[in-house]
């Protein structure tokens, strides 16, 4: 049985050995390039060749912050819409939780605060006897001038107006909007700069093509063929313009010009210079 | 018979996990950055590590040292992930030159990994972006210092700048209000320099600050995680070469194009450009 059970413990161990090697070599072989995992097949030297490869995305930004959704495609199917829904969200769930970490952070301050706040709260309640006594009857004059004023005025105007202070005060100077805590949110813009040339285009092509629709008309309802997005070659070999300083370069009907992106310099889709 | 059981599950066990830390060691070796440091230099751990408030305490101590460096040069190199559509996730990598001459002087000069450089210069009055391959720049007026100049740069521009908020004086509360979440880690060194390394969450970038040891609180190293981002990439920077006093002139942060350059819009501009608003040739400056 000694025997037995020895043998036992001794597979078990030594399986548990073999496992362990077999993962390893797993891991080693899958660096090699065989087999591979869900993303990984193909990419032999020859995918290498093409070039093209993306340098974009939300890492290239260096950001202490993201508009990069959960999981969500950074590129390709992406509209500025949902872009900007989703920035929205994000901008919402970002100053929840902004409230929620100060509260954190604060804690060791509001402890200290507390203590403070305890011994000043005794003198306050002494001063506020004393000067709610004083008010109450200061109130009592004041009630009765009010109401004597409040129903001349009912009687000459019908409403009485609403007090100076009606109105929200303006922000403090210094005011810190939310959305400036995300102006270093480098990977929605990039997709927002596409998204908007390609859209100025589109709305550009809709007014050529008929100039009786309202100017107002949405975008999306014009079929339109959508040029290559601002990218760092041009489809074709290009006709060059220089119109008033600013060089064009022609493309069948689009018209491009070069700019400056965060991705270098790039062609951008731009209306017919004439 | 308990003996015998007992000999015979101490060798076999003994077996499995002698097998297993070997697989371990084997491991970590594979994925220890060469940048941490060799076991010599790695500080005992006697003393007990910073509480979280420390941590903060050590994080703020590095935001505000840099947000009161009225001058500094650094120069950084940094590595980020990308998805590719496939599914493919490569690298890609960037050297930077920063002088930063408060309150008016910023010049980043770039050398990306396929050889693309780039110069960024402000000078208190224009920003201007400039790249010598192909001799073009784009330039545009901002007045107030730094601090509003790399905002605009990101916010209004849609430019790239990586690590930006660093270079702000308000980097402090920048920092401080964003992070939802900070440790301290571990005392490590760097390249055999003693630091601290610090690990916050933000809303949407978990980020990894490596500081300096000492009076010079200066950072190190930082990684960020956008862990939103599909695959969950990284940017990870190391900086060399800190120097709190250099002598910098104003006109290192002027930029004079050069013979033949030919002045272009920032692509966030370009979709204002209408015929009727383009800027005459007088205003475009350089070839035309």
């Amino acid at each position: 049985m000694n025997i037995k059970l020895n043998s036992i413990v001794t597979a078990m161990a030594a399986s548990f050995v073999i496992l362990a090697v077999t993962a390893d070599d797993a891991t080693a072989r899958g660096f090699g390039g065989g087999g591979g995992g869900a993303r990984g097949g193909g990419g032999g030297a020859s995918s290498f060749q093409g070039g093209g490869f993306s340098r974009g995305g939300a890492a290239a930004s260096g950001s202490f912050s993201s508009g990069a959704a959960r999981y969500g495609s950074e590129g390709g199917g992406s509209s500025a819409a949902s872009v900007a829904s989703s920035r929205s969200q994000t901008a919402q769930t970002a100053s929840t939780n902004r409230a929620a970490t100060q509260q954190g952070w604060q804690s060791t301050s509001t402890a200290n605060q507390a203590q403070r706040q305890d011994s000043s709260a005794e003198n306050q309640q002494q001063r506020q006897a004393t000067s709610s006594q004083n008010q109450d009857q200061r109130q009592n004059y004041s009630n009765q001038n009010v109401q004597t004023r409040q129903q001349t005025a009912q009687q000459y105007h019908g409403t009485y107006p609403p007090h100076a202070g009606y109105y929200p005060p303006p922000p403090p100077a210094g005011y810190y909007n939310n959305n400036n805590n995300n102006w270093d949110d480098g990977e929605v813009a990039a997709v927002a700069v596409g998204s908007a040339a390609i859209g100025a285009v589109a709305g550009y092509a809709a007014g050529q093509s008929n100039a009786s629709e309202s100017q107002s008309a949405p975008a999306t309802t014009v079929v339109y063929t959508a040029p290559p997005p601002a990218s760092g070659g041009l489809p074709c070999n290009p006709n060059t313009s220089v119109v008033k300083g600013v060089t064009y370069y022609q493309c069948g009907t689009s018209w491009y010009t070069q700019a400056y992106g965060n991705g270098g310099v790039v062609y951008m889709p731009v209306p017919a210079p004439y | 018979m308990i003996k015998t059981l007992q000999k015979g599950t101490r060798n076999a066990l003994c077996v499995a996990i002698l097998a297993t830390l070997a697989g371990c060691a084997e491991h970590q070796t594979v994925t220890q950055p060469d940048t941490w440091a060799s076991p010599a230099t790695v500080p005992q751990a006697a003393v007990p590590e910073p509480t979280e408030a420390e941590a903060k305490d050590l994080l703020l101590r590095m935001a505000n040292y840099l947000a009161q460096a009225q001058r500094f040069t650094v120069a950084m190199t940094d590595n980020y992930d990308t998805l590719q559509a496939s599914g493919q996730k490569l690298e890609f990598s960037e050297k930077r030159n920063l002088t930063v001459s408060r309150p008016n002087g910023l010049r980043v000069e770039l050398e990306e990994s396929h050889g693309e450089k780039h110069l960024f210069l402000y000078d208190g009055k224009d920003m201007t972006v400039f790249n010598p391959s192909q001799n073009v720049y784009a330039q545009t007026a901002k007045a107030g210092g730094i601090d509003e100049a790399v905002v605009y740069l990101l916010k209004d521009l849609h430019m790239r700048l990586p690590l930006a908020a660093l270079l702000l004086s308000r980097f402090p509360a920048e920092i401080e209000s964003r992070t939802q979440a900070l440790d301290y880690v571990e005392k490590t060194a760097i390249h055999g320099v003693p630091c601290h390394h610090l690990a916050g969450r933000t809303e949407t970038v978990d980020y990894q600050v490596w500081i300096q040891e000492g009076t010079q609180p200066l950072p190190l190293r930082i990684v960020l995680t956008y862990k939103n981002a599909e695959g969950q990439p990284q940017f990870r920077a190391q900086f060399f070469d800190w120097n709190l006093s250099p002598i910098v002139s104003d006109s290192k942060f002027v930029f004079t194009p050069p013979a033949e350059s030919r002045k272009i819009a920032f692509a966030a501009q370009v979709t204002s450009i209408a015929p009727a608003a383009i800027a005459t040739p007088e205003a475009i400056g350089g070839k035309q």
